[in-house]
Order: C-alpha cells, then sequence, then structure tokens
C-alpha cells in the first residue's frame, strides 16, 4: 500500500516538473492532478479504514472463509466509517451530502406545513365569525316581552261608610241617614263613615277622624254624579251643620 | 430515516395541538356562562348570557332583560329585569312615595319592605312589594336613583317561588351598573 502511494507521490512530482517545463498544458496539469489526489486521498482512506479496524480489535487480515469479493453492506460499512472519520475532498462530501437528503424533499414539507397553517388559520377565522355573530345576536336580538312595571296601574279600593247622624235636639228628632255608596265605577269602590251626634241643646261631637271626613268630603262629591240617594245625604249633612249652626247661635 | 420520524411527529404534534384547542374552545363555548354588556339611556349594564334583550311594553321602559329559560310559550318573560324612568314631579322622595300610596288601597299589592340603598356612589331607595296579578303571585323588587331631574328605577320581577334564587343576578347588576 505504501508502495503505491511512493509510486503516486513520484507520478505528481513529475507532472508538476513537466508543468513548470511547459511540457503540459495547465488544464491537462489540474485534470491529472486532481485524478491523481483523488487515488492517494483512497490510499489514504483505505490505510486509515486498517487503523481503525485494529483500533477496533478487528483483524485486518482477510480470513479464508470471508469471500474474496466484500458484500454491498461491507462496502457500505467502509464507506460510512471513512466518512465518518475521515476528511473527504469537496466532492465525496458533495455526494454524501446528496445521499443524506431523503426521499421526503424540503418543498414537500414546506407545502405540508403552509397547508397545516392555512387550514388553521381559515378555522380560527371562522371560529372568531361564528363567535362574534352568536354575541350580536344575543345582545341585539329581542328574546322576550316583559310586562312588567314600576308604575302599575293600581285598582284602588277605599270603603266608605257614610253619614249616620244622630241628630238630639230639644224636640227629641232623631234623624238617622245611613248611605252605602257603591259606585259602579271600576276602580273605585268607596265607602265613607261619619257620625255626628248632637246631644240636647248645643252639644255636638263629631268622631270621625280627619281622613274619613276628607274621604267623606271626596263621597260626597263622588256621589253627586252617581245618583239621587248621596245626593240626598249631602243635603241632610248640610241640613245637619245648619241645625248645628242654628243650635250655636242659639 | 430519523428525519422523516421527526417531521412526522412534528406534524402529529400540529394536529393534535389543533385538534385539542378546537375541542377545548368548543366545550368552553357551551358549558360558560358569558357576560354580555348592554347600553342604553345613561346606563351601562353587564348581565350573564342566560339572560336575554326583551322588549318591554311600558311607555316609561329603557332597556329591560330576561332570563332566558323564563319564557313562556307567548313569548313573555317571568322572571325580568325592567330598566325605566319618568320625570319627577317634585320632590324624589315624595314622588317614589306617592308611586306606592295608592298600592295600600289595592288589595292585589301587598308591600313587604321599604329603606334606603345605594347604587354607586348614589343614594337610592328600594321598595319589595308583591302582586297578584289573575291568581299568579310574583314579587317585586324596585330600587330607585334621582339623576336629572328624573328617577330612574330599576325593578326585578319574577314568580314568588322564583324570586329568591335569581336574586342573585339583580344584586350583581346593581353593583356593577355604570350611570353615565
Amino acid at each position: 500500500m505504501s508502495e503505491d502511494r511512493d509510486k503516486l507521490l513520484q507520478v505528481m512530482n513529475s507532472l508538476e516538473a513537466d508543468y513548470k517545463s511547459g511540457k503540459i498544458s495547465a488544464e491537462k496539469y489540474k485534470y491529472f492532478r486532481s485524478k491523481y489526489e483523488d487515488k492517494l486521498n483512497s490510499i489514504d482512506a483505505m490505510e486509515a479504514t486498517k487503523r481503525i479496524r485494529s483500533m477496533q480489535g478487528k483483524s485486518t487480515t482477510k480470513t479464508k472463509k470471508r469471500s474474496k469479493k466484500p458484500t454491498n453492506q461491507k462496502k457500505k460499512q467502509e464507506q460510512d466509517l471513512v466518512q465518518k472519520y475521515i476528511i473527504n475532498p469537496k466532492k465525496d462530501d458533495a455526494k454524501y451530502n446528496k445521499k443524506n437528503k431523503s426521499s421526503m424533499s424540503g418543498g414537500a414539507f414546506t407545502a405540508i406545513t403552509l397547508l397545516i397553517l392555512v387550514i388553521a388559520f381559515t378555522a380560527g377565522v371562522a371560529y372568531g365569525i361564528f363567535n362574534l355573530d352568536s354575541e350580536t345576536m344575543a345582545s341585539t336580538g329581542v328574546v322576550a316581552t316583559v310586562e312588567d312595571t314600576a308604575f302599575p296601574e293600581v285598582v284602588s279600593v277605599v270603603n266608605t261608610t257614610n253619614n249616620h247622624y244622630n241628630y238630639t235636639s230639644n224636640d227629641n228628632y232623631t234623624h238617622t241617614d245611613t248611605t252605602n255608596d257603591d259606585n259602579d265605577d271600576k276602580n273605585q269602590v268607596e265607602t265613607t263613615t261619619e257620625t255626628t251626634t248632637t246631644t240636647t241643646t248645643t252639644t255636638t261631637t263629631d268622631t270621625s277622624d280627619s281622613s274619613q271626613s276628607s274621604s267623606s268630603s271626596d263621597s260626597s262629591s263622588s256621589s253627586d254624579s252617581s245618583g239621587s240617594q248621596s245626593s240626598s245625604s249631602s243635603e241632610s249633612s248640610d241640613s245637619s251643620s245648619d241645625s248645628g249652626s242654628s243650635n250655636s247661635n242659639e | 430515516m430519523k428525519g422523516k420520524i421527526i417531521k412526522g411527529s412534528i406534524i402529529a404534534i400540529i394536529l393534535i395541538i389543533f385538534l385539542v384547542s378546537s375541542v377545548s374552545a368548543e366545550n368552553n363555548t357551551d358549558d360558560e356562562t358569558k357576560v354580555v354588556t348592554l347600553s342604553k339611556g345613561g346606563l351601562v349594564i353587564n348581565y350573564p348570557s342566560d339572560w336575554g334583550y326583551s322588549q318591554a311594553t311600558s311607555n316609561y321602559s329603557i332597556m329591560s332583560i330576561s332570563k332566558l329559560d323564563s319564557i313562556d310559550s307567548a313569548g313573555v318573560g317571568q322572571v325580568n329585569i325592567n330598566f325605566e324612568k319618568k320625570p319627577i314631579e317634585g320632590d324624589f322622595y315624595t314622588f317614589v312615595n306617592s308611586t306606592y300610596k295608592p298600592m295600600q288601597y289595592d288589595a292585589s299589592f301587598k308591600l313587604v319592605s321599604s329603606g334606603e340603598s345605594v347604587i354607586g356612589d348614589r343614594e337610592a331607595l328600594e321598595y319589595i312589594y308583591t302582586s297578584n296579578d289573575h291568581g299568579v303571585e310574583r314579587e317585586h323588587k324596585a330600587v330607585w336613583f334621582e339623576k336629572g331631574g328624573q328617577a330612574y328605577v330599576l325593578l326585578y320581577s319574577a314568580p314568588i317561588d322564583k324570586f329568591e334564587q335569581n336574586l342573585y343576578v339583580f344584586d350583581y347588576i346593581l353593583s356593577d351598573i355604570q350611570i353615565t
């Protein structure tokens, strides 16, 4: 092996001498030099392989059992070892890089990645639009009618018992007028109670309170329009007050 | 070979992340109750998304909302919050009291309680009363406040048996309302 190497080096020296003397052109010199360099590298690689194998404890000598022709697998292993431990010329390095490129090229991977991104973007946009629509519908769409209000129509029911006059004069005249006003008005049913008692000459007792009297006045005003009975009650009220005043005058 | 495995696993991870995120997003929209904002007539409120915007029959209504599962077949909300305003005639307190005074003479209304309250930094009046409309007893909580010569009232109404369980929504709206 070393002899081959020495021969090769001698050839390369003579090649260089021929080039310097101008016997061969620059193109031929470059061509042959690269060729010899490749051969020299391969010899170096072989030597390195042997050294590695000897370092790994494997015998470098071929056994009898081994077939003369190395299998493809062994060749590959050797090439791998060379690639792994020896700095190769650029040509081999390029070849090795080419080998590493798998069947799935970078273009396909980029396309798949882009596809995934586009799908994710589309799905995100669609999801956003869907959510936006639903919220708008929820905030603007009228879902029901509300009948409750803080200002309800109140139907007031007021019990009014009106005009109980116990009038006693010197003539022992007693007048009792009881009127129950049942108004037909739907919104108001009023009953007013008013009691006026006059004993003997000038004593008049009014037991109705202020609210009753006010409701009584409401009653009388409303009863004017309601019927003849209520108008008679107001007349009697007037007569009683008149009599009361006359009594006081006396 | 290793390169293929790495690329394949990256793609698988991306797909899994996408699927998981989309599924979780769907679940979130189903389960969570969102908060919806409604702004009208100088009031800004936030309410849960299981309530919806409603149309009130009252002429004084600014806006109203109803609980979605309380809407009957006729489209009338049973659990409602109505926001109303009315120009004040005279003093605010007298005006509010005059609203409830006639109720004393109507057997279908019964005043449960009344008192003072606060909305934001404003003084307010609070009234709770019941009403009986064609045999249906309802309970109401009205909170009144004054703003710009107008009496604003927030009225929460519900059937008596549903009043307490939905009251927290009204209280939340009261605590969160923005009066602009």
